[in-house]
């Protein structure tokens, strides 16, 4: 570490945020004992909508993660100087995001005390155990990187061969889509193009968090950026956020198109549901912004709000994801009720849970910013 | 010696949706209140018991929809830790509630609605007493069931809870690949169909037509 | 064989050499298998192969399957198992294990990977060893509601409880039965809703206030008020209610114990005017009893018209009788307003306008005089159609009339009653001349002839003459069935014989109810598909077939004195009956819920019950009959005692032993008779065991004819009632072309037509419009009485499968399918009224309301609503269907029209 960056290591966060972040975080603590006490009536899911709030966000972290690990190992593979202050960062993030992640998985399942029994019994054959492989790689590898890039002096030579595996662990993030890719019997999801629709949205994701974390960072002199070195982030986000709006005109195509009835009530469905719209307006608005930004000079609430736009773009896209999936039944006689079909509005321990997680994720970010220097200067 | 295929076989031309083999399920199994592994559907309108169509063109039928026992399940492939798993001797599609750790990957991947169901509390039952079998399923908080073709049953050479109460003499159990039994001699004589033939999953419950 | 040769049967083909005694080895061949298993485990490591198990282990399970399951085939339709046969002795658990035992070690001695052993046995091995030694006893027994199905039933009990029922087979295995009801004992039984000790009122009737009692003094406090009454009044002033809520013979209201109890105090017997209409319709024709085959002989028929039953919802072990005549090529056609389960199963479906039923009769009747499709040998041989009718008495013309002599006089040696001998005359085609009714004279079936100054017309002229004006363009003005369809059904009708009427209730509870049945029945004769196989009309009803009436419900001659629902309502709000003083002071409620369950509600709360002194009321659950009882009386569920059923649709005699004891205080309904017939002086005629009174309760005749005993009964569970042949069905009215009425033939033409019974309301009868088959519109569901004015909807309410009248409607398994009232009503109506699935709607006249869930279904014609049938009262979110309802009873049917009602629907907004 040479001396200029030493002492830019000062602690950027205000400690009142790492209390309220904490704050949440325990609130989601108690929120998930309440479930685990009462039982998982207390989450809107149903036998019929048997996953949620929780995979929504499970599927939007494991994409934040591999997303920054991308963007992290970018510029150490490619020597992409303009991209290179955000490696360190990415790593972090994708750290912290992972531990978010899985933790998504643990309040999802029914009986957390028994996690264990995944490597117990692994069955291989399993996309979640993919999945569940696919973390620990990527906890493996974005701990060691994170370490050797804060090690790292002069150029990244020796740094090569590990960004080459965490682009392409970070690549992988389509084997998270193959949990539900692979499912014959969710219309919405059994389509090759997922596995690019997720790894577009992780890039998207992280792009827009770097974005957001470095306007916030910026005020506190922890990083010596001009905006104009957010512009590479920026539009890589944009387009990462067209390809996704693109991926979604394809997928109402094609699902239009074929005019079955179970396709059309799914776009009826989609059109019918806030959610999805604001996916949409999110998603365009922020995709306008971020390319717009560069040409004006971009201030700071204009990042802050692209940004923002595209993160809520991508929860409701999560969201929109895993509902629809639920939204149609195969079989849809009538017969004693055994549950409600499609997404119903999270319910007060499902949001303190979801929102606890998101509290832990800022938590950790903002812990880490405080401890560690995570943004490197410019090179060159 | 040779592997079993069990199938069932309910004949909808019989079939009148009384809801005699689902209730014959829940006590047999002991399930708890609000879960019920063999449900009794209409395939008509849009409530149970009602048709389909305007009169003079009404319709209306039934189907009972529990586990289908596929021959590629899709629930055995994405469990994570081997839960449920296909019995190679039998055909039957088992599910451990001890094993099961709630994850309801398995009722996502199964394209038969609703046919695996979650206990989303500790299980209540309206019976004060344990009723059905005594090696009744033993349900747990946050774990997934499903109908298990009675196996318990069938281990003890009887047939599953649901097929002896059929008032209509519907159902029919037993072993496909006997070309003797009666599956197979109703199989080759009657046409048939399979619930979501299309996608993939050879189902090994039968409806005639 | 010996273990070794047991083991090795396990690893061989030959495991089916097994047999049952052989699990007598159990215990060595177990040590034996573990050795085996501890060396195979030692040469297979756990295997970590995810497709599960080592694959020695799971081909020695797989043998065990092959080797000792099932045998689809020879159960199907196999004969009464020999190993379950025996009822009282019950079967143990035990010996089940030890036949599966093979299977059972299999797993107990499990190899290395739980998954496999899962296959076959039980999830956890704890609960494997607990069910080695819990005793699992098999109890026959019987369900006896009035559903008609009279189930023989398998209780399980485990440690002293009920823990499922299962169908008990029949010698003739297509009577083994159980349905979804019948599966729901154990959860009725333990529920928290039985009533538990003797309780006596606390607060004012019906406000739910009660306090515990000994039976002591609630036995006391009946059998003191029950002789205060007595003295008072005279002992009709004490009156129990017939009900169908227990058809064991030692407890029904009706030809059961308690009527044997109440027959020896000289009560008044109230009869309940329910479900009586067609039968007596049919009655008037073929003569008093049963009408019908066995519906095993559904199986013999080539067309079946059912009408007026949903047998899919509401007869469900019938259907399969009907689905195999079907697949066996028989035409079913249903004739009913609502597209029911039934219509989609049959091979036409014809809509019907409610309470028309006996136009359509008429004119099938019409077709096929018109197209000459009726039976002239069977209608010359069988019926009255060649009796000549007397234009001026309309009486059938008899010898004495020909020759102006005083007839003969006889008296009856069986009964002692004068008998008068003046046989019929008819007209011979041979003679030209008036006849004596005798074999090999031909009779002339149409005509109209002068005898002796007397103009005479042949009954059967008389009924094409009563017919003639049913055209098919007439019926149809009438019904709404299109002419061509009406004449196409009448011919197949007539033409694919043999044919069976099947109608049952649904057509019943009309004014004109017996209409139907009447026109039915003639119908039938006509064309002479009565009385064969495969040729009758409607559903067997075995009631007291068994039974020695005269011994076992009237003792020593003593009857109840009989009054009916209209007489009731008459003392209620006079203290007369027929004009004379006659109070009703006391009832007994047993086996029944009126309140709940019979028409006009609003007056039985608001005059019967207010009208009396003292309500005992004795029940399993606290029902809204119960609920305004002053002293209540805990009765033990069913499975608590024994008994033997006395009514069914099928033709055995079923022997129910004691499963547990009875829970709580509760006593079965023979048990607390006992307790008030030693109280009241009348202890001798209880002074029996169950099986003493059971065995008494046999009828002679049936033993004689089949040798039927108490022992019999008991030897197997059941017992056959036959007629005819012990082998085939039993054929109902017209066997070998005899009936039961004064001539012996099928009357369509009644001479001496009378009201069913004499109550309040047969004083209106007249029977000149009862003589002949004819159509008369319904009292209120009939577009032009001026109440379908304002209340344009006929007011249906089907029976469905959840309940049994008011039985069964709070059973907690069924409640989750069912849970809420609901009314049904169809797309126009409902759209006109602006209502859609799921709004609560309030059905109202100017009688009553009730408000219930709608479910809007294509299958109602517009115009009729139908409610099914059964919740309480207090289920409701307000009011309750039988507030709607009337007693206006047809004068010659004397029966409940509850679906003969007119009702407006409107949503309702009272939900807060």
């Amino acid at each position: 570490m040479n001396s200029s960056i030493a002492q830019s290591r000062r602690k950027p966060v205000n400690p009142l945020w790492i209390a309220a972040a904490a704050v949440v975080t325990v609130a989601g603590v108690v929120a998930w004992v309440v479930q685990l006490t009462q039982g998982m009536s207390t989450v809107s899911l149903s036998n019929l909508t048997p996953w949620g709030t929780y995979i929504a966000g499970f599927i939007f972290f494991m994409g934040l993660s591999a997303g920054s690990l991308v963007l992290s190992s970018l510029p150490v593979l490619f020597d992409l100087p303009r991209f290179r202050p955000y490696a360190k960062l990415g790593a972090y993030i994708a750290l912290a995001s992972l531990i978010v992640g899985g933790l998504y998985i643990m309040v999802d399942i029914g009986k957390p005390d028994r996690l264990w029994r995944i490597v117990r019994y692994a069955h291989l054959g399993s996309p979640m155990l993919w999945d569940l492989l696919l973390t620990v790689a990527y906890l493996i590898v974005s701990t060691v990187y994170l370490r050797r890039l804060m090690q790292a002096k002069g150029d990244d030579k020796g740094l090569k061969p590990l960004a080459l595996i965490v682009f392409l662990a970070g690549l992988a993030d389509g084997l998270t889509a193959f949990v539900f890719a692979t499912q014959i019997g969710r219309e919405y999801w059994y389509s090759a193009v997922q596995p690019i629709a997720f790894f577009v949205a992780a890039v998207a994701s992280a792009g827009a968090t770097i974005l957001l974390v470095m306007t916030f960072l910026k005020p506190s002199g922890y990083v010596h950026l001009e905006c104009c070195d957010l512009n590479p982030i920026s539009l890589l986000t944009a387009s990462m956020l067209g390809l996704s709006l693109l991926l979604i005109v394809s997928e109402m195509v094609t699902l239009a198109f074929s005019r079955s009835a179970s396709a059309t009530e799914l776009i009826d469905l989609m059109i019918a549901s806030p959610v999805f719209w604001v996916e949409i307006v999110s998603g365009v608005a922020a995709l306008l912004l971020l390319l717009i930004a560069p040409l004006r000079g971009g201030g700071t609430a204009q990042t802050v709000t692209s940004a923002g736009l595209a993160l809520v773009h991508l929860a409701a896209k999560r969201l929109t994801f895993v509902g629809m999936g639920f939204a149609v039944e195969n079989i849809d006689y009538a017969g004693v009720n055994i549950g409600s079909v499609g997404a119903a509005m999270p319910t007060l321990v499902e949001f303190g849970v979801a929102l606890g997680l998101l509290g832990l994720f800022i938590l950790l970010l903002t812990v880490g910013f405080n401890s560690f220097q995570l943004v490197d200067e410019p090179r060159g | 010696m040779a592997k079993k295929h069990y199938v069932m076989v309910v004949d909808t031309k019989r079939c009148i949706g009384c809801h005699t083999c689902a209730l014959a399920c829940k006590v047999e199994n002991n399930l708890p209140d609000g879960v019920w592994w063999n449900r009794t559907l209409t395939v008509g309108g849009d409530e149970m018991d009602t048709p389909e169509g305007e009169y003079p063109n009404l319709q209306i039928g039934f189907i009972t929809l529990a586990c289908q026992h596929c021959e590629n399940p899709a629930c055995v492939k994405v469990c994570p830790v081997g839960a449920t798993w296909k019995d190679e001797e039998t055909g039957l599609v088992m599910q451990d509630p001890d094993k099961c750790i709630g994850c309801r990957y398995c009722m996502v991947a199964c394209p038969y609605t609703g046919v695996r169901q979650f206990n989303f509390e500790e299980p209540q039952f309206a019976a004060a007493v344990e009723v059905g079998s005594v090696d009744a399923f033993n349900h747990q908080k946050h774990t997934v069931e499903k109908c298990t073709f009675c196996a318990t049953r069938v281990a003890k050479g009887q047939e599953p809870a649901c097929i002896e109460v059929c008032p209509a003499r519907a159902r029919t159990f037993g072993d496909l690949n006997d070309p003797n039994s009666d599956v197979s001699l109703l199989l080759s004589k009657r046409p048939y169909f399979q619930l979501l033939d299309e996608k993939g999953t050879e189902p090994s419950v039968y409806f005639l037509t | 064989m010996n273990e070794e040769q047991f083991i090795k049967s396990l690893f061989t083909k030959q495991a089916e050499t097994i047999t049952p005694a052989d699990v007598d080895l159990w215990p060595a061949i177990q040590e034996r298998l573990k050795q085996i298993d501890a060396t195979a485990a030692a040469e297979e490591a756990p295997n970590p192969d995810l497709s599960g198990g080592s694959p020695s282990f799971k081909a020695r399970l797989s043998e065990v399957i092959q080797n000792l399951t099932y045998s689809y085939a020879t159960r199907k339709e196999s004969p009464m198992d020999n190993q379950q046969k025996g009822s009282g002795s019950g079967l143990s658990r035990r010996t089940f294990l030890k036949a599966s035992g093979a299977a059972a070690a299999a797993v107990t001695i499990a190899g290395p990977d739980p998954r496999t052993l899962r296959n076959l046995q039980v999830i956890d091995e704890q609960k494997l060893s607990a069910s080695a030694t819990s005793e699992e006893t098999i109890v026959a027994t019987f369900c006896r509601p009035n559903c008609n199905n009279g189930c023989r039933i398998y209780a399980h009990v485990r440690d002293g409880k009920v823990v499922k029922t299962s169908p008990a087979p029949f010698p003739d295995p297509s009577y083994n039965r159980i349905c979804l009801r019948g599966l729901t004992h154990p959860e009725q039984m333990y529920s928290d809703r039985r009533i538990k000790y003797p309780m006596k009122r606390a607060g004012e009737r019906g406000e739910g206030k009660w306090e515990r009692i000994t039976w002591g003094e609630a036995i006391d406090t009946i059998a003191s008020k029950f002789q205060e009454i007595t003295e008072q009044y005279g002992s009709t002033a004490v009156a129990f209610t017939q009900g169908s809520g227990n058809f064991g013979v030692l407890s029904a209201t009706m030809y059961g114990a308690q009527h044997r109890f109440f027959s020896v105090l000289g009560s008044t017997c109230l009869n309940n005017t329910l479900d009586v209409a067609v039968a007596h319709g049919n009655n008037k024709v073929f003569g008093p009893g049963q009408a019908a085959n066995d519906i095993a002989d559904l199986r013999n028929a080539k067309t079946i018209f059912i009408n007026g039953s949903n047998v899919t919802e509401s007869l469900i072990h019938v259907w399969h009788f009907i689905a195999e005549a079907q697949e066996a090529g028989a035409k079913v056609i249903v004739i009913d307003p609502i597209f029911t389960t039934t219509a989609s199963k049959a091979d036409q479906w014809v809509r019907i306008r409610p309470g028309t039923d006996a136009a359509f009769y008429l004119g099938m009747m019409q077709v096929v005089f018109a197209e000459g499709l009726e039976n002239p040998q069977y209608i010359h041989d069988h019926t009255v159609g060649p009796f000549l009718v007397r234009e001026d008495t309309k009486k059938f013309l008899r010898q004495s009339d020909v020759t102006g002599e005083e007839p003969e006089t006889t008296v009856d040696p069986a009964t002692g009653a004068e008998v008068t001998i003046d046989p019929y005359v008819v007209w011979s085609v041979e003679d030209k001349e008036a006849v004596v009714l005798a074999e090999g004279v031909e009779a002339a079936l149409t005509g109209t002839f002068e005898v002796n100054g007397i103009k005479v017309t042949t009954a059967l002229d008389l009924l094409k003459e009563a017919v003639a004006e049913y055209t098919p363009e007439t019926v149809e003005e009438i019904t709404t069935i299109p002419a061509q369809t009406l004449h196409d059904l009448a011919v197949l009708y007539a033409t694919n014989t043999p044919s069976t009427l099947f109608s049952y209730m649904g057509i019943d509870h009309y004014d004109n109810g017996h209409l139907a049945g009447f026109a039915q029945a003639s119908l039938a004769s006509i064309t002479g598909n009565i009385g064969i196989y495969g040729g009758t009309i409607n559903e067997r009803w075995y009631y007291a077939d068994n039974l020695d009436v005269m011994n076992f419900v009237f003792p020593d001659y003593k009857f109840p004195r009989d009054i009916y629902t209209d007489d009731l309502f008459e003392t209620a709000a006079n203290g007369t009956i027929k004009g004379q003083p006659d109070p009703i002071k006391a009832l007994y409620i047993s086996t029944c819920n009126p309140v709940a369950a019979h028409s006009d509600y609003n007056f039985w709360m608001s005059t019967v019950l207010p009208s009396l002194d003292f309500i005992v009321a004795a029940d399993i659950f606290m029902t809204d009959s119960v609920k305004q009882a002053d002293i209540v009386l805990p009765v033990a569920h069913w499975f608590e005692f024994t008994d033997m059923e006395l009514a069914s649709n099928h033709p055995y005699i079923v022997y129910g032993a004691k499963a547990v004891e009875p829970l709580y205080e509760s006593k079965s309904d023979l048990d607390i008779l006992k307790l008030l017939a030693n109280k009241m002086g009348v202890g001798q005629y209880f002074d029996y065991t169950e099986d003493e009174l059971l065995q008494m309760s046999i009828s002679p005749a049936l033993a004689e004819r089949t040798g039927c005993s108490l022992e019999k009964i008991k030897e197997d569970g059941v017992f056959k009632v036959w007629y005819q042949d012990p082998e085939k069905p039993n054929i109902g009215a017209g066997f070998n072309g005899v009936f039961g009425t004064p001539s012996g033939r099928a009357e369509f033409y009644n001479e001496n037509p009378t009201p069913r019974v004499n109550s309040t309301t047969a004083q209106q009868f007249d029977p000149e419009t009862d003589r002949l088959p004819h159509f008369d519109p319904p009292l209120e569901v009939w577009p032009e009485r001026e109440i379908a004015k304002k209340y344009p909807l006929a007011f249906f309410q089907e029976h469905t499968r959840w309940r049994v009248h008011t039985q069964y409607s709070e059973a907690a398994w069924l409640r989750e399918l069912d849970p809420e009232p609901t009314v049904k009503m169809s797309p126009a109506d409902a759209d006109a009224r602006g209502i859609s699935t799921g709004d609560y709607v309030e059905i109202y006249n100017d009688r009553g309301s009730c408000v219930v869930k709608a479910i809007v279904s294509a299958a109602l014609p517009a115009g009729m609503v139908s409610l099914p049938k059964g919740w309480l009262p207090k289920q409701h979110k307000e009011g309750t269907p039988w507030s709607l309802t009337h007693m206006q009873l047809n004068p010659s049917s004397i029966n409940q029209s509850y679906f003969d009602v007119a009702v407006e629907v409107r949503k309702w907004n009272g939900d807060k």
